[in-house]
């Protein structure tokens, strides 16, 4: 059975070791996930045409859901995701990323610019060029986050 | 209507002030927190947001433009300037000569100048050349009959004069003007239930050569009137109401 590892360096090697001993096949695409409490990924697995690419938490912009996809952008590219956007915003650092609407997930360090509207909206511009919105449900959370 | 358009212009500054105001501090607003955002100054006490900035200048402006358009009513309305001394709002003022056929059938039919009519009390004043007789109305026809006769009369001329008048109401904070012409004698009717205040009453006698003149439209102003006229007198009188006996 395979099993995605999610949890700490100084218990990986154990954890790896006992579940490889009961016959766990330990794979970073698994659907299975095994997580510590208070540990966030730090790679993230996207997947480009038939390529399975592991993503640096830290060169992810931000993570947006189409219908039924969740793309990761990072590095100017487009990275289809197997995760909810719920379960990623578990698994990654919150102090790293915040939700901005039903169908958005920011980095805030990739964050270029913000442009206020009168509507209690943000539109956020991304270190990339791409244009996400903060809508009105997440415009004082965001705003709280970011102390602005 | 003094009233009605300061109303409207608080309103519109009530409305333009925020509007105006808002929009500064967006621009304000979004320039601090990309600074923020540059400086990675993050995480300090957040901004009040634009939409309530909005909302709270426009309580603010609105309080203002409320206590504003208040003292405009009191301070600009008619029936506010001081006591009842005013003819506020529509009051019916009339001045009407009344030459001799005008007289027939009616109370003051056969009137001679200087004669008693019934109903009134008769009263004298003389300004140079022209005597004014007087006549105020007794109580009990007081809202029946005109309220005050006037009677000026210039013995000088040899000929017929031409007689103009001009009669200024002046009460309150209001000015009525009226003027006409009439004959050497005759009865003018002063209708103003209700009005306190003083009027003046000119007249003006020309001699017939000046008629022309005087009769061109727009030729002769107020203040020309009285320097080209032969004789010309003015008469005072206070129609405030006496204060009721106790």
């Amino acid at each position: 059975m395979k099993i995605r590892l999610m949890v700490s360096e100084e218990k990986y090697a154990e954890i790896y070791k006992q579940l490889t001993a009961k016959g766990f096949e330990i794979d970073d695409g698994a659907d299975l996930i095994l997580s510590e409490k208070n540990v966030y990924v730090k790679y993230l697995i996207g997947r480009r045409g038939e390529e399975m690419f592991r993503l640096d938490v830290k060169n992810v912009t931000h993570i947006e859901s189409f219908a039924h996809d969740i793309i990761a952008y990072s590095g100017g590219e487009e990275y289809k995701l197997s995760e909810r956007l719920r379960r990623l915003e578990e698994i990654l650092d919150p102090k790293d990323f915040i939700r901005v609407s039903n169908s958005a997930i920011v980095a805030v360090s990739h964050i270029k610019s913000i442009r206020p509207a009168f509507t209690q909206k943000f539109l956020l511009t991304m270190t990339d060029g791409s244009k996400v919105d903060v809508t009105r449900t997440y415009y004082y959370i965001f705003k709280e986050f970011l102390g602005i | 209507m003094v009233v009605a358009s300061g109303i409207i212009i608080v309103i519109l500054m009530a409305i333009l002030v925020p509007a105006v105001t808002v929009v500064i501090y967006l621009v304000f607003y979004r320039r601090k927190i990309n600074k923020r955002l540059a400086e990675g100054n993050l995480g300090g006490k957040p901004m009040m947001s634009p939409i309530a900035f909005f909302t709270r200048t426009f309580i603010c402006v609105t309080a203002v433009a409320f206590v504003i358009i208040v003292n405009l009513i009191f301070a600009l309305s008619p029936n506010t300037k001081g006591r009842n001394d005013g003819f506020a709002g529509t009051r019916t003022l009339a001045i009407k000569a009344l030459p001799d056929f005008y007289l027939e059938d009616s109370p003051f039919e056969g009137y001679t100048p200087g004669a008693d009519i019934k109903g009134y009390d008769k009263y004298e004043m003389t300004d140079g050349l022209v005597t004014f007789y007087y006549y105020k109305i007794r109580g009990n026809m007081q809202g029946v009959l005109p309220r005050l006769m006037i009677c000026p009369v210039c013995d000088t001329f040899d000929e017929y004069p031409m007689v103009s008048f001009r009669a200024k109401f002046d009460g309150g904070f209001n000015e009525l003007g009226a003027s006409g012409s009439s004959d050497n004698g005759a009865l003018y009717a002063v209708d103003c239930d209700g009005y306190e205040g003083d009027l003046i009453f000119n007249v003006y006698y020309f001699t017939p050569n000046q008629e022309d003149m005087v009769n061109a439209p727009g030729q002769l102003y107020d203040e020309t009137f009285q320097d080209k006229a032969e004789i010309f007198g003015t008469f005072n009188i206070d129609l405030r109401y006496p204060e009721p006996e106790e």
